[in-house]
């Protein structure tokens, strides 16, 4: 309290101290005047009584600054002044200063990019109550799941024989709830639009434990048509009615009633694009519907739930939990599947591990690294100043000698150091800003959580505490040279160095910079020359002028034929043909064949796609033998199909395979391979069917339609949606895009770590461009006598500036040479890298020599500096 | 006669209790006053007067507004306040206490 009101004073009196210091100033003289009038009054001459006036008072100014002392408020002026002689000093020497504020910025932004994803992936809790409670549940998968990397694995989906069981008896959770991804259509102005649905058990919303921003969750009588909506659907297709809360929706034309409408960071679950994996964009849920009752297949055969997620009671472990499901899982194979030879699995894992698994370990790699660079960039700041420090020293000097205190050195420094890291700071949050931003971008379906990352105060209070640090850092760092160049300048008169073993410190830092730069450019360059690989590769397809979008719901065949008739007879359009989902947004679909008549080891496996007979032509499929489809091959037409030359090369070599009969059908073409799942990966074996033919098989994720123009494609998005609902109004028209842009965003995976590793790869080369540049001017300085009497004794400026240039490449070169046997090393210990392979000699040799360029480029200004040393000046100034 | 300086850490004392008495005085009439009341003894050192009461109004023991002298001149006038005469007794007390004890010590032959 009274401290309080001491400090409301004080403020007070800080926000008026021009009117107090003038007001005191008043006073005082008032003061003097007065007494002079006593004095005078007593018989002295005015003069003399003003003389003895002032002689009582004392010294005014000495008053008038012990008197503003006492207020407390000094530390602000002298910090005020301190910031001012800083930004003077600093604009002095812009180059030092850009320099310094540009690495620390770039340093810094990269850092807070990364930290701000892995604070906002990794470190937050999810945002439910009591996260660390949620429980991810795993059964068994069947054998019989063809195509699933280990069939008898415990991380599939959970039976609900068991899952009911799990139910009724556990006591240690206290709730389950099972959901499946589907996929409905909401009618909307532009026809009816794709959503992603959750089918949940009624638990689902309680388990979690959120609540809506409006209405309510379900409750367990509700009926089938109530459905929950989500906060971005709310906003984008009802303005945020809140009269939509209790009224109508129509979904997949059947009327729902809206219960409630979830806030916009509710995304769960998280990896839902997985139903649609390449074909959607990003990872969102729309609605939520209650599942409906799910009695089990005939012989007891439990229908499966894909995801099963339980809140632990209190206290619980996950050890005493997966024990106990274990025990009940025992108890349902031996008594409700006793003789079928099912097995129960089960498991037990936390959901913020699930969630976040897939990019954990390399998150915090990137995090590492981005640490890395910004210690070797406040290495480098460091170094920076000491070399400084040694042009300053008799700047120190001096204002040692006219009485500048060692805490008031300290305080310039720091205040130095105080400028250059908060200017780098603001830069790196900028740029951190834009970083992070793109970052989401790149990873938005792919990054689980992505939504949920911000910049939020967490990472901004990193940011200044870091600022903070690297202030102090740079003014003791400032300070403890300055003092050590001055004294030694005091006792050596004139000759200022640090001394070898900061020399040696220095020399290592900047052999370690170029080392870094040159492996994390090795790496930049590989990346490079995998995207330009990639995009030559020979994909199969044509994708110009290729114009491809996605259909929901699963329709008719007729109705495929159709639309590929209408939109063929377009003016404009080439060729158009609808299959399952276009090449690079593809999943796998794969089953197994045999070849009639021929005894066959194993069972072959091939991808199964379902074409209209437009198809090819549209995607510009070479037919290399037999032909394409057409419509006569329909329902009553003999079964036929087409191959890819690989599954001709794999299995049905030397011999002609047109006419082969396979008991998917007769071959009837072959078409050239094309790269279905990713650019970087060969065909595989594949079989084609006419749609008409076996439609019945298509699954329920609908069918892509490509359509081939004569010019850009996008002309004609409007004819084209105007032609398929003439077919049929109910589909939904959703993911338009050009080929060449789904060919881009099959890379995505390849532009976030291009992206990265370029980013990384500059700011090493900026660091050791930067940190070399320091050390030669430092040495340029340091030997500036050295320099002064060689020139003297008869050197010529240009032997000095190539001795500076030597020394620079000598120092990268040694850089060089440990960044390429410590690549070597790396290759040698991780095969190759993840992405871009091995790096040639063609790649070293650029690469050495860009860098080796660089680092004369960084050695010019110091060597210039050190061939003009005018040996009079020199040497006289000691 | 002679003239002594104000032993020092008193001079705050001297200030408060000289506002105690004579209520409302600007920086000149509390010299005078202390003067005066100490027969001439005690002289302030004037300049010195300023920064301790800055320290007093820092503290909230004095407050202070600008008046108007009989001379017509603007001067700003300071008052103790409940809390500076709350201060004024206890460090009295205390003074007291120490200068007779110090006298006593003198004394003690």
């Amino acid at each position: 309290m009274f401290f309080l009101s001491t400090m409301s004073r004080r403020l007070r009196l800080l926000l008026r101290r021009g009117r107090f210091e003038r007001g005191l100033d008043e006073e005082m003289r008032l003061h003097m005047e007065l007494r002079g009038d006593r004095l005078a009054a007593g018989g002295l001459s005015p003069e003399e009584a003003r003389a003895m006036a002032r002689r009582r008072f004392g010294n005014p100014l000495l008053a008038h600054d012990t008197s503003v002392d006492v207020w407390g408020w000094r530390w602000l002026e002298q910090l005020t002044q301190d910031l001012r002689f800083a930004i003077r000093t600093l604009r002095k020497s812009p180059g030092f200063t850009v320099t310094v504020v540009l690495t620390l910025a770039l340093a810094t932004g990269a850092t807070t990019s990364i930290f701000s994803i892995v604070n906002g992936v990794l470190l937050r809790p999810l945002p439910f109550p009591n996260p660390d409670r949620l429980m991810q549940i795993y059964g068994r998968n069947f054998a019989s799941d063809i195509g699933r990397p280990a069939p008898d694995a415990v991380n599939g989906p959970v039976g609900t024989i068991e899952l009911a069981e799990y139910a009724a008896q556990s006591t240690t959770f206290e709730g389950f709830a099972a959901y499946d991804l589907s996929t409905t259509h909401l009618d909307g102005p532009d026809g009816p639009e794709r959503l992603t649905a959750i089918s949940a058990d009624r638990e689902f919303f309680s388990v979690l434990g959120v609540a809506p921003v409006a209405g309510r969750t379900f409750r367990p009588d509700d009926p089938l048509d109530v459905v929950v909506i989500s906060g971005r659907l709310w906003q984008r297709r009802f303005e945020r009615d809140l009269a939509l809360v209790g009224g109508k929706v129509t979904l997949d034309g059947r009327p729902f009633t809206v219960i409630g409408v979830m806030p916009e960071t509710f995304q769960f679950p998280y990896s839902a694009a997985s139903l649609m994996d390449g074909a959607l964009p990003e990872s969102r849920t729309d609605v939520w519907v209650p599942s409906p009752p799910l009695p089990p297949l005939p012989n007891n055969v439990p229908r499966r739930r894909a995801r099963v997620t339980g809140r632990l009671k209190p206290g619980v472990s996950v050890e005493a939990a997966t024990a106990e499901l274990r025990v009940i899982a025992q108890r349902v194979e031996d008594e409700r599947y006793a003789g079928t030879g099912r097995r129960v699995g089960v498991r037990v894992r936390p959901l913020a591990e699930e969630v976040v698994e897939p990019v954990r370990g390399s998150l915090w790699i990137l995090l590492g690294a981005v640490g890395l660079v910004l210690a070797a960039a406040c290495a480098n700041v460091a170094n920076l100043l000491l070399a400084r420090m040694t042009v300053r020293a008799g700047e120190v000097a001096t204002r040692t000698a006219l009485g500048a205190g060692a805490s008031r050195l300290v305080r310039q420094f720091l205040a130095e150091g105080l400028i250059v890291s908060l200017a780098g700071g603001l830069g790196g949050a900028l740029l951190a800003m834009w970083g992070t931003n793109l970052l989401i971008r790149l990873g938005a379906a792919k990054i689980p959580r992505a939504h949920e990352v911000t910049l939020d105060w967490h990472v901004f209070a990193l940011l200044l505490v870091a600022c903070g640090g690297m202030a102090v850092v740079f003014g003791v760092v400032g300070a403890y040279a300055a003092s050590r160049a001055s004294s030694q300048l005091a006792k050596e008169s004139g000759h200022a160095t640090m001394g070898r073993t900061y020399g040696r410190i220095r020399d290592v830092l900047v052999i370690a910079e170029v080392s870094l730069a040159f492996m994390l450019a090795i790496g930049a360059a590989l990346v490079a020359r995998e995207a330009i690989r990639l995009r030559s590769v020979p994909s199969g397809i044509v994708t110009d002028n290729v114009l491809t979008l996605h259909l929901t719901p699963r329709a008719q065949a007729s109705d495929y034929y159709g639309i590929e008739k209408r939109v063929s007879a377009l003016n404009g359009v080439r060729a158009a043909g609808l299959t399952q989902l276009v090449p690079l947004q593809n999943w796998g679909w794969n089953a197994d064949f045999r070849i009639r008549g021929q005894a066959m080891a194993g069972r072959p496996i091939a991808g199964l796609r379902y074409v209209t007979p437009g198809y090819f032509r549209a995607m510009g499929i070479r037919v290399v033998r037999g032909r394409e489809f057409t419509d006569e091959d329909d329902e009553a037409a003999p079964r036929v199909i087409v191959v890819n030359e690989a599954l001709v090369r794999r299995y049905l070599p030397d011999r002609d395979p047109i006419g082969v009969d396979l008991d998917r059908g007769t071959i009837v073409g072959v078409i050239r391979d094309i790269r279905q799942a990713r650019l970087d990966r060969p065909a595989e074996p594949e079989i084609f069917y006419p749609a008409a033919q076996n439609v019945t098989m298509a699954s329920d994720i609908g069918m892509s339609l490509a359509v081939r123009t004569d010019g850009p494609p996008q002309a004609l998005i409007g004819q084209i949606r105007a032609a398929v609902r003439e077919v049929n109004p109910r589909l939904a028209i959703f993911n338009i895009k050009t080929m060449d842009d789904v060919l881009s965003d099959s890379m995505w995976e390849l532009n976030l770590y291009r992206w990265l590793v370029t980013m990384f790869a500059t700011l090493a080369l900026v660091l050791a461009v930067v940190g070399l540049f320091g050390v030669m001017s430092y040495t340029a300085t340091a030997r500036v006598r050295e320099f002064a009497v060689r020139l003297a004794l008869g050197s010529n400026p240009a032997g000095l500036a190539r001795l500076m240039l030597r020394r620079g490449a000598w120092l990268a070169a040694i850089g060089l040479a440990l960044g390429a046997i410590m690549t070597e090393q790396l290759l040698m210990a991780f095969g190759a890298l993840p992405i871009g392979g091995r790096p040639d000699v063609v790649i070293y040799a650029s690469v050495a020599v860009l860098l080796l360029l660089l680092a004369l480029a960084a050695c010019l200004i110091p060597a210039i500096r050190a061939a003009s040393v005018d040996p009079v000046t020199a040497l006289r100034s000691e | 006669m002679a003239r002594d300086a104000i032993p020092p850490g008193t001079l705050h004392l001297l200030i408060l209790r000289t506002l105690a008495r004579d209520g409302e005085l600007h920086g000149f009439e509390i010299a005078e006053s202390i003067e005066r009341t100490s027969d001439a003894v005690l002289v302030v050192e004037e300049g010195s007067l300023y920064p301790a009461l800055q320290r007093l109004l820092v503290n909230g023991w004095v407050s202070a507004e600008w008046g108007t002298t009989g001379g017509n001149r603007r001067a700003r006038y300071y008052e103790i306040t409940a809390a500076g005469r709350k201060q004024l007794e206890a460090e009295e007390q205390q003074y007291l206490r120490i200068a007779g004890a110090i006298a006593r010590v003198l004394q003690a032959f």
